[in-house]
């Protein structure tokens, strides 16, 4: 997934042209909202964590060696501050509850949703299935849920999992096959 | 460890496309032979469409949030690299209020007060020594035929003398008093 593009909107921030780096934070931004909210589940701090990646990609960006591509690159980045404010919150659990910053915009997109359902039963059933995957899948070793998410998820190849996990191709293999067979376990009701 | 079990890693991998040829050509063999791995496989296939299914996205919207990047990367005044100091340095600001920047305009203020102060006081000594100078030049019988000249050297000598060390040796004459 080596993009020339990037490389170029890259090497033009680094010559000092900073609103170049705003074209790749706008590219990106939506992707990342995913990863960091399926990491963290937690919409509040989304916006945070997601600025926090960008601006630590920005200070650490004449360190990219342009052999990986940006977007693993910055999914890593995503990944750790997410892991990081997860381990966090695990430590103290009454951190990051706040509402969401100002720069959020309207929750229309919510209500569109579900108003967008045909048949309320459907949707219904439907959302509850998600909602026990999700369980299933949170339930899982960090290593194995991010490894699955990125795969299933995000549609990320086995070697630029390797990137953004920084192991082996083989590694990921094995992580998501494990992943896989303990979600058929824990699924099984559903499958 | 039985032929299936070599081959249970493989099935997923397979399945993502994410084999060498002769590794999926392999794993497509054992595949046609084995309906127990076919039914793995089928399973697997069930469980990605649902795990597809889970994939919620983050539904809320951020319309300002690459320039909210963006403002905090100008505000925090990161720089991306060292080439891009000059160009960072002509960039337009837009102004904030912080203590700093008050402080640091009154420490401006109060140097160049100073310097003004210091410029002005050696001009003024300048002129002082100057004009105490051209005054010496008076001769005595022209500060005698002029009482108001005498008066006058007088009076700035004693003006002179109260602002400034005296400097005998700048006078020519001396007086009688």
């Amino acid at each position: 997934m080596k993009n020339e593009e990037d490389d170029l909107l890259i090497r033009k921030t680094l010559k000092g042209e900073k609103d170049s780096f705003e074209i790749l934070v706008l590219r990106y931004q939506k992707r990342i909202f995913n990863i960091i909210y399926r990491v963290t589940r937690e919409e509040s701090i989304v916006a945070d964590l997601a600025q926090e990646s960008f601006l630590k990609a920005y200070r650490g960006l004449d360190k990219f060696d342009f052999k990986a591509s940006f977007y693993t690159w910055l999914v890593r980045i995503a990944i750790n501050t997410s892991l990081n404010h997860v381990s966090s919150r695990q430590r103290n659990p009454l951190a990051g509850t706040e509402e969401l910053d100002s720069y959020v915009g309207t929750s229309a997109q919510f209500s569109e949703a579900g108003a967008r359902s045909s048949n309320p039963e459907h949707e219904v059933l439907r959302n509850e299935q998600a909602a026990s995957i999700r369980q299933a899948i949170d339930s899982l070793a960090e290593d194995l849920r991010v490894s699955i998410m990125l795969r299933e998820v995000e549609g990320l190849s086995y070697e630029e999992i390797a990137e953004v996990m920084e192991c082996p191709v083989g590694t990921v293999r094995s992580r998501i096959h494990r992943a896989r067979k303990e979600l058929q376990e824990k699924l099984k009701p559903l499958l | 460890m039985s032929e299936c079990q070599q081959f249970e890693e493989l099935i997923g991998a397979y399945s993502d496309g994410e084999l060498s040829r002769a590794e999926a050509c392999r794993v497509a063999g054992h595949l046609s032979d084995c309906p127990h791995c076919r039914q793995e496989l089928k399973e697997l296939e069930v469980l990605r469409a649902r795990l597809i299914l889970a994939g919620d996205e983050f539904k809320i919207n951020l319309p300002g949030f690459a320039e909210s990047v963006m403002k905090k990367i100008w505000k925090e005044h990161l720089p991306s690299s060292r080439s891009g100091w000059v160009l960072d340095f002509f960039r337009p600001r837009r102004f904030t209020f912080r203590p700093a920047y008050v402080a640091l305009a009154a420490a401006g203020l109060m140097i160049v007060v100073a310097f003004g102060s210091f410029l002005w006081w050696k001009t003024s000594s300048g002129n002082l020594n100057l004009a105490r100078n051209q005054e010496a030049r008076f001769t005595e019988t022209e500060l005698a035929n002029s009482p108001e000249l005498y008066l006058y050297q007088h009076s700035n000598q004693i003006r002179m003398n109260s602002i400034l060390p005296v400097q005998t040796a700048d006078f020519t004459f001396v007086e009688g008093d």
